[in-house]
């Protein structure tokens, strides 16, 4: 087996799965599970010693342990949700092309991992950027499609100027060559790196570029939010590792400005990746949709895995990485849990929910780790790649992006608990009585997914080892360290295990305390002190509006980024009517005068 | 491999962390009293509460209430059993701030999740108090850390106290930021003029709203121990931690009875107020310290 | 093997055009038999150079039958086919017309004399003429009228100009005599040049394409929108690389007019809300760019870009039609989840348009690969990114357009009830296997694009600087 046999093998699987779902619907979420369950297998057995195949022209492919690293993370979001979402009975779902578009994407993606040059990267990713928008085209609505394509087309545009640049000046494509090449002779280096680096905060959905992503995360179909959140999305962090690891600007911008010891151009995206987390972590505690507020922090936490790539220190680069896993474990977990509320109650507003935790407990518990993960607290993998980046934060002195890691990391404990308190906990509505916890298909995939978010958070060393092998092979000099069962820090070490310990023997205490004491009387959940006022239903004694109001009454003013896209598509509009105006009217006596006037103009112009 | 012995240790220090803090805080309850011309309870009046409350029956509002204050004390247990205090040092090497820190912040979100499982409202409301008025004090907090950090290149905070015994105290590098980190500990401790999350007159108490009996009794254990962890951090970070123990723990006195003191005399501020201080002032001048920092003590490159 | 004469092709059509006349009843079947004829006439041409009247060169007139010419007969053939088979009762009055439309098409492409270009030119002007008038809108239909009859004397007059100049007619001899001594014909090829700008489209020229296509039904679209369009592009393509020779500053200006043909084509494009409208001003963008190519030395790109865009646009077209004919319109709002309940058409249209857009699987993504590689080559930046911006602008109302087709409109439960094509069985499934033929074709050459690329550098060899053009293939990486 190899790479390019699994890839062909999922583009025909999924051909295949759109016919045969034509004639029996139902098993099209089958095809889309056993396929990626398949794939995950084979990644998982296969190793990064997998080979690549046999060359097909252009598509060539070779495993690196980033592209497997890669590969396994979006495998992994890929057949967990195929899992979870077998039971699904939502229209979207059971549309037969929905299986085809799933494998095409996840296909495409295993594609752009292992491509061994430019233009095949390009060419899956541009596959993948398609098969999503129109799988996100299945759900509701209008914007979200449309926005997500609208901007990664302008993240692919801008990747293929600089492959094409660098395959026209260096005469390669080959992925490393062309980098290191342009290291050597940095004429469009900066440009490169700069458009490289661009279509991947687009993808990441880094501030200036977020926009797709609250519309587009809400309306994909509910199935589908958790593969785009988690493991499409990081198509981008992936050409930003390659193209900071063999093109770092240290390379060709080694003389010019030194900020805290990073280039003035890398100091600059830190600063630019930081206003994203601030922005994101701002936009999220004030929405009022479940999946909107997950996608704010999901630009938020692009913005870490940006800041660790670009400090190119071992222990920032390892951090980037588990990030990106912990952040793909966390989304995928949150955007299922999402989908099995939105099946059930037909919404993810947050005011609209409420007390769920007391109908669905254990997904209320998987929804925990991966909040609790999202914020990056202890036990859960969030909080090891956290501390990696804000270590290397720490010793180089950035103190600015450290202050918005911070104020993204205090700011999402607002966020998180508000997404946990208005939908799990709260009051239950009357209308929400009936609702049921979620299927095993649903509930395997959150345990394997909140497994891993804990399991990893527990013992990171294997992961971090992985890392530094990941390093070893971006030829940086230094890698990140483990020593046993704890990691190697700059300035300090972590040991993730004796944290838990830790944690559990406070637990055995406090449960001790606890069971020790007379037991208590379980009461209703309305039957709480009101402090002398009546309260008159479930309803009315949920706090889920606009839950942060002093908080948000501060920044209320604060402009928002889509209003400049929204002015250049309509100066678009503008630009098109006053053409058709002008050039495109009815009256051939119009079409007469543009043609004398062209044509004395260009005479004239000529004759002079 | 960490040593039992060392467990012990740790372990010692949690129950120690909370035996004093207990104690102090009835000594607090005094003077705020005597402050406030009262006679006010006798010093051990807060032990007596927690077995009192301990002993009561309550009502619960669920496993969730129950586990988030299980995870609230468990996570202040376990912060304690990290913390260094003059030359002890539980878990020698592994004393980092930000594991510290992130661990405080689980005891705190499981007391979030325990107030938010209990229904009521006011809860809720309490803790998104508390939740805002943690990012204007935990953000100028952290990043003076983190300056600190980088300035001595260790994040140990018995290492950051033990360089401090040689170099002279952060107090007298940065006394902006120590003035920042003062009133960044006076809001985590809840004092007045900060305690709007607890407020109860607004929100009857908030998070605490639902709690009684042994409810309360954990709730106040997991309380002072983090109380305990807050001003040592402070002590060790800012003042030097000590040499010996009794310095340490005179630090420890002073800062926690200063901060009793003032907030016996001040009134409770608004939520808007409390959040536009803080957006305001101390991060103002944690900016202006930090610049300075960097001015005179970071090579600027 | 057989060596037939590329007179045919012409001849064919005209004198089955006339004797259709004799029998009425079999018209249909005499454009079905006489359009397929021509493609077996086309597959067994030969290159070369056929005297037409035993004068020799430059004196007679020829045809000439090079690599360029035998592939874009090829195409063009095979879409009228295609086209034809689609008859309707309709249509049967236009047989004649169609027939003589088939055979100046071919004219246009054979010819090797420019004053014959100019014969063609007014005959394929007149049948589509009178085809356009089948659609019963004769203010539009006069509008394309004066328009053609404008650039057909714009081109006249440049060519008398020329053969003042230079005492020729013919093609080569003409390009050898002006690459001798080019001074003093800018004005004649800035004549010729804004005649044949009305025909490919060009923006201030070309408003009779917005009247006459908009309302174009399934014929008239791929006809005038996609058919004309291209070939009309051949023979600037023909015309601007082979005969013509222009110094830098005519180059300059007259890539400036197809710039601004490529900015406010796709701003119309994307400002429009009917989906023949959107085609067609994005038709308009694309001859801009096409144009812009072949004037700054880059036919074999412009050459493929043109075959390209014309078949994903017949497609497009057609299906077009289809649509606003069945759904009494062609609004977005109206058509909105039309592909539900017509999967095939909605994959011929979404391959169609995906390929235009230049997303990859489909042909359309090669061609543009190519053409901003070899942009690349030549050191510009500033043209690639401005394609590039143009590309975005066109990827962005594309595939707002086809989601919207696609996506169930509202509170629709179930499949939208406009049922394309109900009514006649043969139309049906002559509309089903074209658009899937040729949709699957896009899909083929994307796959394995080296034959057909390798076709354009032999059609179009070296660009007009002499720079070897260089290619991306998907086997090979980058040749020569």
């Amino acid at each position: 087996m190899n790479w390019l046999s699994l890839i062909v093998s999922l583009f025909l699987t999924g051909i295949a799965g759109y016919f045969i779902a034509r004639i029996k619907p139902s098993l099209g979420a089958w095809i889309a599970m056993a396929a990626s369950c398949a794939a995950l297998l084979l990644v998982l057995l296969g190793g990064d010693a997998l080979p690549g195949g046999p060359a097909w022209g252009l598509i060539r492919f070779e495993v690196t342990p980033l592209g497997w690293f890669f590969s396994l993370l979006i495998i992994l979001v890929f057949s967990t949700n195929g899992i979870g979402s077998l039971a699904a009975k939502g229209r979207q779902h059971r549309e037969p092309v929905y299986t085809m578009l799933y494998l095409f994407a996840l296909a495409a993606s295993l594609g752009v991992f292992a491509a061994e040059n430019w233009l095949a990267l390009f060419i899956f990713w541009e596959i993948a950027v398609w098969s999503s928008t129109f799988a996100i085209g299945l759900g509701n609505g209008r914007k979200g499609s449309v926005s997500y394509f609208g901007m990664s087309l302008l993240g692919s545009l801008m990747m293929l100027f600089a492959i094409l640049a660098m395959g026209s000046a260096y005469q390669t494509f080959q992925i490393r060559e062309a980098l290191t090449t342009a290291l050597q002779n940095p004429g469009p280096a900066l440009m490169v790196f700069i458009l490289m680096l661009g279509s991947s905060m687009v993808k990441l959905g880094i501030m200036p570029f977020h926009i797709w992503m609250p519309p587009a995360y809400t309306e994909a179909p509910d199935e589908f939010a958790p593969a785009l959140a988690g493991g499409l999305s990081k198509l981008g962090a992936f050409t930003a590792f390659l193209v900071s690891a063999y093109l770092p600007i240290s390379g060709f911008m080694g003389g010019s400005w030194r900020v805290k010891g990073l280039p003035a151009l890398s100091y600059g995206l830190v600063l630019l990746a930081s206003a994203s987390i601030v922005f994101g972590t701002l936009m999220a505690i004030r929405q009022e949709d479940a999946k909107k507020l997950l996608a704010y922090s999901s630009a938020a936490n692009g913005g870490y895995i940006i800041i660790g790539i670009l400090m190119g220190t071992s222990m920032s680069v390892s951090g980037a990485l588990v990030h990106l896993l912990a952040h793909a474990l966390a989304t995928t977990t949150a955007f299922s849990v999402l989908a099995v509320i939105v099946r059930q109650t037909g919404t993810s507003r947050m005011d609209a929910l409420g007390g769920l935790a007391h109908r669905m407990p254990l997904t209320f518990l998987a929804f925990l780790t991966a909040i609790l993960s999202l914020v990056g607290l202890p036990p859960m993998l969030g909080f090891v790649s956290k501390w990696l980046i804000l270590q290397s934060l720490a010793s180089q002195g950035l103190f600015l992006p450290a202050a918005a890691v911070v104020f993204g990391s205090i700011g999402s404990m607002l966020y998180a608990f508000r997404i946990l308190s208005t939908v799990f906990l709260g009051q239950l509505k009357p209308r929400h009585r009936a609702l049921q916890e979620s299927s095993p298909g649903v509930l395997l995939s959150l345990a394997i997914l909140s497994g891993a978010t804990m399991g990893l958070g527990v013992y990171p060393s294997g992961l971090i080892q992985y890392t530094a092998k990941i390093e070893a092979s971006l030829g940086m000099s230094e890698t990140v360290q483990t020593a046993g069962l704890s990691i190697r820090g700059i300035n300090g070490n972590l040991n993730a295990l004796l944290i838990m310990g830790a944690f559990l023997i406070g637990m055995v205490i406090a449960g001790a305390i606890f069971f020790k004491a007379p037991r208590s009387r379980k009461v209703d959940l309305m039957d709480t002190y009101t402090a002398g006022e009546f309260i008159y239903s479930p309803e009315l004694y949920h706090y889920g509006t606009q839950f942060a109001a002093p908080f948000e009454r501060i920044y209320e003013k604060l402009p928002s980024i889509s209003r400049v896209y929204a002015a250049l598509a309509s100066l678009t509009d503008d630009l098109g009517n006053l053409v058709k105006y002008l050039f495109f009217s009815p009256m051939p006596s119009r079409t007469a005068l543009w043609i004398s006037v062209v044509t004395i103009l260009l005479i004239w112009g000529e004759v002079l | 491999m960490i040593a039992y012995q060392s467990i012990g240790t740790a372990l010692g220090m949690a129950l120690f962390a909370w035996l004093m803090q207990t104690g102090l805080s009835g000594v607090d309850r005094k003077i705020t009293a005597r402050i406030q011309k009262r006679r006010g309870p006798v010093w051990y009046q807060n032990f007596r509460d927690v077995f009192k409350l301990l002993n009561k029956r309550s009502v619960t509002h669920g496993w969730i209430f129950d586990l988030g204050l299980l995870i609230a004390l468990a996570g202040a247990i376990g912060t304690a059993m990290f913390m260094p205090m003059a030359g002890i040092i539980p878990l020698q090497g592994y004393d980092n701030f930000f594991m510290i820190t992130y661990l405080a912040a689980l005891g705190v979100f499981g007391r979030a999740l325990s107030a938010g499982a209990s229904g009521n409202p006011l809860a809720a409301i309490g803790v998104m108090r508390g939740l805002t008025q943690n990012i204007g004090y935990k953000l100028p907090y952290m990043v003076l850390v983190i300056v600190l950090i980088n300035y001595y290149k260790t994040s140990s905070i018995s290492g950051i106290a033990a360089l401090q015994q040689v170099q002279g105290w952060s107090v007298l590098k940065m006394p902006l930021g120590v003035l920042v980190a003062f009133i960044s500990l006076h809001g985590m401790l809840g004092k007045k003029p900060f305690d709007t999350y607890l407020a109860p007159s607004e929100v009857a108490s908030g998070p605490m709203v639902e709690f009684g009996g042994k409810y309360l009794g954990l709730l106040n254990i997991a309380h002072e121990i983090a109380v305990f962890v807050e001003i040592s951090l402070f002590v060790n970070l800012f003042l030097g931690g000590g040499a010996t123990l009794a310095e340490f723990l005179l630090k420890y006195m002073a800062v926690y009875l200063l901060s009793s003191c003032l907030g016996a005399v001040m009134g409770r501020l608004r939520v808007e107020q409390v959040v536009r201080f803080y957006y305001k002032v101390p991060i103002g001048l944690t900016i202006l310290q930090v610049l300075l920092f960097t001015l005179l003590y970071g090579g600027v490159s | 093997m057989m060596n037939l004469n590329p007179v045919l092709t012409i001849a064919l059509p005209l004198i089955l055009a006339f004797t259709k006349i004799m029998y009425r009843r079999i018209a249909n079947l005499f454009l079905i038999v006489g359009s397929l004829i021509n493609i077996f006439v086309v597959m067994f041409l030969k290159e070369g150079q056929y005297l037409m009247g035993g004068y020799r060169p430059p004196f007679g007139i020829i045809l000439q039958v090079d690599t360029y010419a035998l592939y874009s007969l090829l195409v063009l053939n095979v879409l009228f086919a295609a086209l034809m088979l689609l008859v309707t009762k309709k249509a049967e009055n236009l047989t004649s017309s169609s027939l003589i439309a088939l055979a100046a098409l071919n004219g246009l492409i054979l010819t090797g004399d420019l004053f014959n270009l100019f014969v063609f030119l007014e005959i394929a002007t007149i049948a589509a003429l009178i085809l356009v008038s089948s659609i019963k809108k004769y203010h539009q239909a006069f509008n394309y009228m004066v328009a053609g009859a404008i650039g057909s004397t714009f081109y006249l007059l440049g060519l008398g100009l020329l053969y003042k100049q230079y005492g020729t007619l013919n093609m080569a001899r003409m390009h050898e005599l002006m690459a001798a001594s080019p001074s003093g014909s800018a004005v004649a090829v800035i004549l010729i040049f804004i005649g044949l700008a009305v025909e490919i489209k060009l923006m201030p020229f070309s408003s009779w394409a917005a009247g006459v296509l908009k309302n174009a039904d399934e014929w008239i679209g791929p006809m005038i929108g996609a058919i004309y369009g291209g070939v009309m592009m051949i023979v600037v393509g023909r015309l601007f690389t082979d005969i013509f020779v222009m110094d830098a500053k005519v180059r300059l200006m007259l890539s400036l007019l197809t710039l601004i043909t490529l900015v406010g084509g796709e701003a119309a494009a994307f400002q429009s809300r009917k989906v023949r409208e959107v085609l067609l001003y994005s038709g308009v963008a694309q001859a801009g760019l096409e144009a812009l190519l072949i004037l700054n030395g880059y036919p074999a790109i412009g050459f493929i870009l043109v075959l390209s865009n014309m078949t994903a646009k017949y497609v497009m077209f057609l299906l077009a039609g289809y649509m606003a004919e069945e759904a009494g319109g062609d609004d977005f709002d109206r058509l909105t989840g039309v592909f539900r309940s017509n999967p095939v058409h909605g994959f011929a249209f979404t391959v169609a348009g995906l390929s235009l857009a230049g997303l990859p699987l489909f042909f359309g993504f090669i061609v543009k690969l190519n053409l901003l590689y070899n942009l690349m080559l030549s050191h510009s930046y500033w043209l690639p990114a401005l394609i590039l911006s143009a590309s975005l602008v066109e990827g962005i109302y594309m595939l707002r357009m086809i989601l919207g087709l696609w996506r169930l409109p509202e509170g629709h439960r179930g499949g939208l009830q406009v049922r394309i094509l109900g009514s006649s069985h043969r139309r049906k499934y002559a509309v089903y296997t074209i658009s899937m033929v040729l949709s699957l074709a896009l899909i083929l050459f994307g796959l394995a694009p080296d034959n057909a690329l390798s076709i354009a550098r032999r059609a179009r060899g070296a660009d007009t600087d002499g720079k070897p053009l260089v290619l991306i293939t998907m086997k090979g990486g980058i040749g020569q």
